[in-house]
């Protein structure tokens, strides 16, 4: 009897724990490296302190990513919130929720490395946006989109605006479905306009839709990097770099795992601000 | 102040479910007009279509005289409450009965004060800064009806209000709305499966079974009057004994003959045998108009058995088994006969409703 408790307690116990360990670990043996001397091919563990922060953080590729990650984070995170929301609601007023969402779904199915491809043709100079633009009299307006410093991060931004929004109109739909219909029919008999439904009833109770939508896009904008790594590697010069992929040019590209590893405990530090303060109203307002 | 019509209306969901089958109806201005029927009948496909919720597949509907079979439900001025009652989870009792004049851009103080006036009117003036979540169930529905009424529309809708509440409260409450209504006098189409409330509030009823009207009338014609069999076994508690009969003629006598017994009615002869198409019928008695007697009293008795007795109190409910029928007769009071007693049924043939049993509609009312 006491040998299959400890068996059950092993079997269902033992993986959780282990991953838990190995997971932790993992982040303290990288907090470790960030405080090491570790800049070549060659394993190096001489404590150095705080020093490679400090030169990470004074880096002009640092400065020029945060900034970037904090642009992909407003201009990724809130429209595709509130396109999502938008979106949903005029799906569900369409009644035709299975094709649309099939649609909308179908580029958040698909692999970013698979996306990022597509999107490289799509904004090529002579892809398909500049076809299109052409075709409709805007050739003027037409560039290489990717190679142009001033639009080269929000074509990006564009591509995971298009890949999360399925994402973001899932999480809306349900919410949405989750209102008791009737108070949306009592609202219309009250006189409400569709925008006054959508302003009043609707809005005011899809609140945990936000819940759930805002940190999970907020996290992806932050930790954003197969989209860069695929379409431009930080290109042209370094217009479009993002934190994880400058991490990933200093740990793998130069071989400064020192450097990799504090920017990834900055990446860390930085999803944490994101998220503690989300999680701690979600848990006040659902646990009291 | 308005009347509302329905002009052979038809509702069909999906091409093939018929929920209202070509109803017509006029209800008249300031009444209070009940749509009765079993689950499924359409009654609140009905009175969705006149709130605009749906659409008519055919026919119109006019409110106060004006075609409003294409406008929207804000432009009907109509207020509808629901069974839920609807109430806005994330507003304040206020909020949610100030909604409907929010949203039509009344000046503050005004919806101040109206919102004030409902409130009082319905006692609730105290719950308004609550939530719907922290109110009882009759709160909830008052809240309901004031949303309703702060508006002063032109037709009150109601959607089964009272089959959330419970039994005592829902008497209650019958008799508030009743009251509150005729202080009111705004139209009212009120949507019930509940004959007793049909009864108890309406001017005027219209019973519906299968998307179709049955009978429209007072409450006093749907009981005393029934022109179908279908309204008369959905109104009366305990329901109408129907019992399937054959009119037979021997020997310059009529009866009608059903399962193990004989029923004399050659009185009734003169005016059931030129309505009949066939002799197969439905005989129809109101236990309340049944009477239980030691020996036959005249020759419209029929020998019985005492099968069941169900006392209430103040009224006892006696199953007479009469051949092969059960029927129920109610009694004023206790009674003198126990399980088994040999008895006889009187019939009092000016009760007796005769149906036929192909179209069940009546042959005498």
């Amino acid at each position: 009897m006491k040998l299959s408790k400890i068996r059950y307690f092993l079997i269902f116990m033992g993986p959780i724990l282990t991953i838990t360990i190995i997971f932790y670990f993992m982040i303290g043996w990288c907090i470790y490296i960030s405080m090491t001397d570790w800049r070549s091919a060659r394993v190096s563990m001489k404590f150095v302190g705080l020093r490679n922060y400090f030169d990470v953080v004074q880096s002009r590729e640092f400065y020029v990513s945060l900034i970037n990650n904090i642009q992909w984070i407003a201009l990724f995170m809130l429209p595709t919130t509130f396109l999502g929301l938008v979106i949903a609601y005029l799906i569900i007023l369409t009644g035709k929720e299975t094709i649309f969402r099939t649609i909308f779904l179908l580029p958040t199915a698909i692999s970013m490395v698979v996306a990022g491809t597509l999107w490289v043709w799509m904004y090529a100079t002579n892809g398909g946006i500049n076809t299109l633009l052409r075709m409709i009299g805007l050739g003027s307006l037409a560039r290489p989109w990717l190679s142009d410093p001033r639009t080269a991060l929000y074509a990006l931004i564009f591509v995971t605006v298009w890949q999360y929004l399925g994402f973001s109109i899932i999480v809306f739909e349900a919410a949405i479905k989750g209102i008791d219909r009737t108070l949306i029919e009592a609202a219309v008999v009250d006189g409400a306009s569709g925008f006054q439904v959508f302003r009043y009833v609707i809005l005011p109770q899809v609140r945990h839709g936000f819940l759930i939508a805002v940190p999970l896009l907020g996290l992806s904008a932050l930790k954003v990097f197969d989209v860069v790594f695929v379409a431009t590697r930080g290109g042209p010069g370094i217009s479009t770099y993002v934190l994880a992929y400058y991490m990933w040019v200093k740990a793998f590209w130069w071989r400064f795992m020192a450097d990799g590893a504090a920017i990834a405990v900055i990446l860390l530090l930085l999803s944490l601000v994101l998220v503690i303060p989300y999680a701690t109203y979600a848990l006040r307002r659902w646990f009291g | 102040m308005a009347d509302v019509k329905l002009d052979h209306v038809t509702k069909i969901f999906g091409g093939r479910v018929v929920a209202v089958d070509n109803i017509t109806l006029h209800i008249r201005d300031g009444e209070f007009f009940v749509l009765l029927g079993p689950s499924g009948c359409g009654k609140t496909t009905t009175l969705r279509i006149i709130a605009g919720l749906e659409k008519p597949t055919a026919g119109r509907v006019y409110i106060g005289g004006v075609d409003v079979t294409d406008l929207p439900p804000k432009d009907r001025d109509v207020a509808m409450v629901f069974q839920s009652y609807a109430l806005y989870p994330h507003m304040t009792v206020y909020d949610n009965i100030a909604f409907p004049l929010k949203i039509r851009k009344m000046p503050k103080h005004e919806i101040d004060r109206r919102v004030r006036e409902v409130a009082r009117m319905l006692y609730i003036e105290d719950l308004l800064d609550r939530k719907p979540a922290q109110l009882s169930g009759g709160q909830q529905q008052r809240v309901a009806l004031a949303r309703a009424l702060v508006r002063q529309p032109k037709v009150f809708l109601f959607d089964e209000p009272l089959s959330n509440l419970d039994a005592k409260l829902r008497i209650e409450a019958r008799a508030f709305l009743k009251r509150l209504q005729k202080e009111l006098k705004i139209t009212t189409v009120y949507v019930t499966h509940d004959q007793a409330e049909a009864m108890t509030m309406a001017d005027r009823i219209a019973v519906m079974n299968a998307g179709k009207v049955i009978q429209v009338g007072t409450p006093d014609d749907i009981y005393w009057k029934p022109t179908h069999v279908f309204v008369a076994g959905f109104i009366g508690a305990p329901s109408m004994n129907l019992v399937d009969v054959s009119y037979v003629e021997k020997e310059d006598k009529v009866y009608l003959q059903g399962p193990g017994f004989e029923l004399d009615i050659t009185p009734l002869a003169s005016v059931v045998r030129p309505r009949l198409k066939h002799t197969e019928l439905i005989m129809g008695v109101r236990p309340e108009h049944l009477e239980i007697v030691d020996r036959p009293v005249d020759p419209h008795c029929v020998p019985g058995e005492v099968y069941v007795i169900e006392p209430l109190g103040a009224e006892t409910i006696v199953n007479v088994r009469v051949g092969d029928s059960i029927f129920k007769v109610r009694v004023l009071g206790a009674v003198k006969y126990n399980v088994g007693d040999k008895v006889y049924l009187h019939f009092d043939l000016n009760r007796v409703y005769i149906f036929d049993r192909k179209t069940g509609e009546a042959i005498i009312i």
